[in-house]
């Protein structure tokens, strides 16, 4: 065995020998060398046994030993001793202890939670062995042939494979719908998949598409109780029987599993001529590469054969100028699955990491205030003989202490975050799963207390640990120091700073999301409700019209129901899912158009959802005839006719004359922020056949939603039973979740910015209480002497308003990069920043001014009488 | 090494010598021997580290309690023994804490005293 390499040990050995050398001379003379020896076993012992922690032990108890004495009086004795004093120091000021610990809690709870998610999601390498190899091929889906091909050309990777997941029916008898992956061979071996059950399906069975199935562990668990007499049986899917070969391990990281989808089932890709077709792009395809390729060296490759592949499938691989379209280029597995959820994530933590500098501030701020008060008490001790590191060590032990309650109290906090995180999350954090509070992020949690402690107790020790007794006593602790007030003053100013960048920061995000819901999705989706029906494959043309229009008639006849339509996609059913569909270009005069969408319906889907139609929609009749009647929305019209009127006009569109009969304005499909796609619609009856789904759009009228909901799925069983119903759902919580990402973020950013405010606001509020406490004399005497009490209160008004504009200006000073920063978490970035900007200083002046309110009203009647007789 | 001192000058022995002469006393054994050795029988009640240790061995040997073996390691690390006298040391202070630590559990367990048992050192 080799021994195992503990991290830093050469720096580690080297330091503890200088230790050693400088503090037990003698020991060194004679056995320096086998000390040392020694000390290294023990680090490699403890490392190899326990990890970090025995790694901790072993130097927690060797540097002990170098304590001067001869016996435990080292570092470790110290500190204890300073733990200690600080510990009752601080039983005699529960109140001050108790906010301290309060503001760091917060502070570092707020930071734990978002690092959890950090360190979870972004900085631990996919689960799987040779992590660092796997790639994924990017620019989404890719077919079957050119994986094919990559796997003939490419010699970068010793192993390519794809997938794909699809939706089909399981059971005979009103089936359910199950999460499907569709499997090539090497996907499984690739990632080191094992089976808690029975067998993988063979490369062989994977290639020639055997009707054999794999079941996730959980869905196994769910759906079959985790029957062990699963493996052998025959089910049914979607009309075909299928027999069940094995069941994964519950351990199988699946990488879309990573991204919150696990499929149900896994299955051959088919071998049909739909999957085999070089336009069907429906894989995600992974590779491993080989041992000792640089990803550089694979991107370079696969570049090259983008260029090939472009040469010889030109109205594939090439745009229009002839140059390579696509971009294959592999990226690390890791990357690949965290995706979108990147940059929101350091965002977040960087805004809780500002939040926390706040809450630090603010305590320090209090240990000042408190320092000034314990002046004296430190003069005293310092007169009776306690030397400058004595007093250093029992503050900066009150400190530890402090941020030591703080930890416990932020890690409890987190605990909490990261609940509401998983309540909260829409799905936009992948990995959510594998995010915990371990002894990791423990260990980050402790670091950060030990170096908020030194942060915040650091400034007031040293202060304090500089006081001369002669001149403390003689003022006989009536005043703070200027320095301290300067001090405190310049924590504000930071204070107010910071929490103008984080309450800018969720004033943008709260801006866009605004912008966003007002966009005007092109369709009226209230009260609109959908439903899903999906057909098995063997169910003809003329089966699944014939089928849809009993369903339609079956629809209108539930009472509450207006308006009844049909479409292979309604707008926003696609969100979460993959994207299929179905798009072509237009010819007109020769010149054929961008991609347009095409989306077939029947006649009843405009009225159904609302999309006002210029010229006529779609009718039964037009299921018939050679020419296409089509409806074109707006940037279908620009892109195909120019600027000209469209209605009544032909274009070719192959094999067929599509004849304009109609024009909608746009209809968003994707989301808010994504722009209306150019599009057209055709007959469903006429050309949507071929999809294996039909949703179901059914305007009721108002206050009828509830029942009609209820009746939906029996009436559409009703006609068949065979057939998988999804469970319907209103059109705006579809809208809802489109936008939930969206919304997710906003509540965070906008939860931190608040507690932000609130701390500086509390720390203002506290120290210019103070300054008017420690001030009371001088203010007894200027109101003695006959000044207004208006005058008085100006002064703590003017401090107080003075460092919030101070901070105020400090903070509009970042508040570009903030913005460029948020980056395309906004909708729009070009959007004006400057209402925002404006609504965040007003709102801090406001709370500056509510802040220093209080405290100017207590200066204003100082009694001159109390203030003077207190000495 | 002092000349002929009586094993009951050296007693009350620290806690970490008697364990090192504890571990000791079942042969002839390394420093990296000896602390793992501790920690595998005392655990943490006695903690040993590569500083004191050697303070310990070097006392040990002075008072002529502990020898340095003669080339008993293949890989050039120094061993150590108990001498004759080191037994004996060993031997009177077992006897000794004995005699407290049942004297301890008898107080113990016939009053209810408290378990603060004596601290031999």
């Amino acid at each position: 065995m080799t021994p195992p390499r503990v991290p830093g040990e050469r720096f580690w050995v080297a330091l503890y020998g200088r230790r050693l050398r400088a503090r037990a001379p003698d020991v060194w003379r004679t056995h320096g060398a086998d000390a040392v020896a020694v000390f290294e076993a023990l680090l490699r012992d403890g490392w190899r046994r326990r990890g970090w922690w025995g790694l901790g032990q072993v130097m927690w108890t060797s540097w002990n030993g170098l304590g001067r004495g001869g016996d435990v009086d080292g570092t470790g004795r110290w500190v204890g001793t300073a733990v200690r004093q600080g510990g009752r120091a601080l039983r005699r000021r529960p109140g001050f202890v108790a906010t301290v610990v309060a503001l760091l809690g917060v502070g570092i709870g707020a930071v734990t939670t978002l690092f959890s998610l950090v360190d979870g999601i972004l900085l631990r390498p996919p689960a799987y062995d040779d992590a660092d190899r796997l790639v994924r091929f990017t620019q989404g889906s890719h077919t079957l042939p050119d994986m094919e091909d990559w796997r003939e050309m490419a010699s970068s990777f010793d192993l390519i494979a794809g997938m794909y997941t699809e939706v089909q029916a399981l059971g005979a008898v009103e089936p359910v719908r199950i999460r499907m992956a569709r499997l090539t061979d090497g996907f499984l071996e690739g990632l080191g998949a094992t089976t808690a059950l029975g067998r993988l399906p063979t490369a062989d069975e994977l290639r020639t598409d055997a009707a054999v199935a794999l079941a996730d562990h959980g869905f196994w668990q769910r759906f079959w109780g985790g029957d062990p007499d699963i493996v052998g049986r025959t089910v049914t899917l979607d009309g075909a029987p299928v027999t069940i070969v094995g069941v994964l391990s519950p351990s199988f990281p699946h990488p879309e599993g990573l991204s919150g989808i696990r499929p149900e089932l896994w299955r051959p890709v088919p071998g049909d001529p739909e999957v085999l077709d070089r336009h069907s792009r429906r894989l995600s395809v992974y590779g491993r590469l080989r041992p000792g390729v640089a990803l550089e060296a694979a991107r370079e490759e696969m570049d090259g054969i983008e260029v090939e592949l472009a040469d010889r499938f030109p109205d594939l691989h090439a745009d229009d100028a002839g140059r390579p379209l696509r971009d294959f280029g592999p990226e690390p597995l890791g990357e690949a699955t965290v995706g979108e959820a990147r940059r929101p994530l350091l965002v977040l933590l960087a805004g809780t990491i500002l939040l926390l500098v706040v809450a630090c501030a603010n305590a320090a701020g209090l240990v000042l205030a408190h320092g000034a008060g314990r002046r004296a008490e430190l003069a005293v001790r310092g007169a009776l003989g306690a030397d400058r590191r004595h007093l250093f060590a029992q503050l900066l032990g009150e400190s530890l202490v402090i941020a030591a309650l703080g930890a416990a109290v932020g890690t409890a906090l987190a605990h909490g975050g990261l609940w509401w995180v998983r309540q909260a999350d829409p799905g936009s954090l992948p990995l959510l799963a594998r995010v915990a509070i371990d002894l990791r992020v423990l260990g980050a949690t402790a670091g950060l207390a030990v170096a908020t402690g030194v942060l915040f107790g650091l400034v007031p020790a040293l202060q304090a640990s500089r006081v001369l007794p002669g001149r403390v006593l003689r003022s006989a602790g009536a005043r703070g120091g200027g320095a301290a007030h300067r001090v405190q003053a310049g924590l504000i100013v930071g204070e107010v700073a910071v929490s103008t960048v984080l309450l800018a920061g969720a004033g943008f995000l709260l801006g866009s999301f605004l912008d966003l819901t007002r966009v005007d999705p092109g369709f009226d989706p209230e009260p609109v409700m959908t439903v899903q029906v999906n057909f098995p494959p063997h169910l003809d043309a003329d089966g699944r019209t014939t089928v849809a229009e009993a369903m339609e008639a079956r629809l209108a006849r539930i009472p509450g129901v207006d308006a009844v339509g049909a479409g292979l996609n309604v707008p926003f059913d696609l969100i979460g899912g993959s994207r299929c569909c179905w798009w072509g270009g237009m010819e007109v005069d020769g010149r054929t158009s961008d991609d347009l969408w095409v989306r077939p319906v029947t006649p009843g889907y405009f009225a159904a959802l609302g999309i006002p139609v210029q010229g006529r929609g779609l009718t039964r009749d037009d299921a018939q005839g050679d020419d296409v009647p089509v409806v074109l929305n707006e940037p279908a019209v620009r892109a195909v006719f120019g600027e000209g009127p469209a209605l009544g006009r032909t274009a070719f569109f192959d094999p067929n004359t599509a004849r304009v009969v109609g024009v909608v304005e746009g209809t968003r499909y994707w989301g808010f922020d994504e722009e209306v796609e150019p599009a057209m619609y055709v007959s469903w009856a006429q050309l949507g056949t071929w999809g294996d789904r039909l949703r179901f759009a059914v305007r009721v009228a108002p206050g009828t939603e509830g029942e009609v909901l209820q009746a939906l799925r029996p009436a559409l069983l009703e006609v068949d039973p065979s057939l998988a119903v999804d469970p319907p759902e209103l059109l705006t919580d579809r809208i809802a979740l489109s936008l939930s990402r969206r919304a997710f973020y906003l509540q965070l950013a906008g939860a931190f910015a608040g507690i932000t405010l609130l701390l500086a606001a509390a720390g203002l509020y506290g120290t210019l209480l103070h300054y008017v406490r420690q001030r009371r004399r001088e203010m007894g005497i200027r109101l003695a002497l006959g000044a207004a009490a208006g005058s008085v209160a100006g002064l703590v008004l003017r401090r107080g308003l003075g460092t919030v504009v101070a901070g105020v200006a400090l903070g509009t000073l970042a508040v570009v990069p903030v913005h460029r920063a948020l980056g395309d978490l906004l909708h729009d970035p070009d959007a004006s920043m400057g209402l925002t900007v404006v609504a965040v200083v007003a709102s801090l002046l406001v709370v500056g001014a509510a802040a220093t309110w209080l405290p100017a009203r207590l200066a204003a009647r100082s009694d001159p009488r109390n203030c003077l007789q207190s000495d | 090494m002092a000349s002929d001192p009586s094993p009951a000058d050296l007693i009350p022995l620290s806690p970490r010598d008697l364990v090192v002469l504890t571990v000791m006393a079942e042969g002839p054994i390394h420093g990296y021997g000896i602390v793992t050795a501790a920690q595998g029988r005392f655990g943490s009640t006695v903690p040993l580290d590569p500083a004191n240790l050697y303070r310990s061995l070097k006392r040990l040997m002075r008072d002529g309690v502990v020898l340095e073996a003669e080339g008993e390691a293949a890989d050039g690390r120094r061993t150590y023994a108990l001498t004759p006298l080191g037994r004996r040391v060993l031997d009177l202070e077992v006897a000794r804490l004995r005699v407290l630590t049942e004297a301890a559990l008898r107080a113990r367990g016939g009053e209810g005293v408290g378990d603060d048992a004596p601290e031999p050192a």
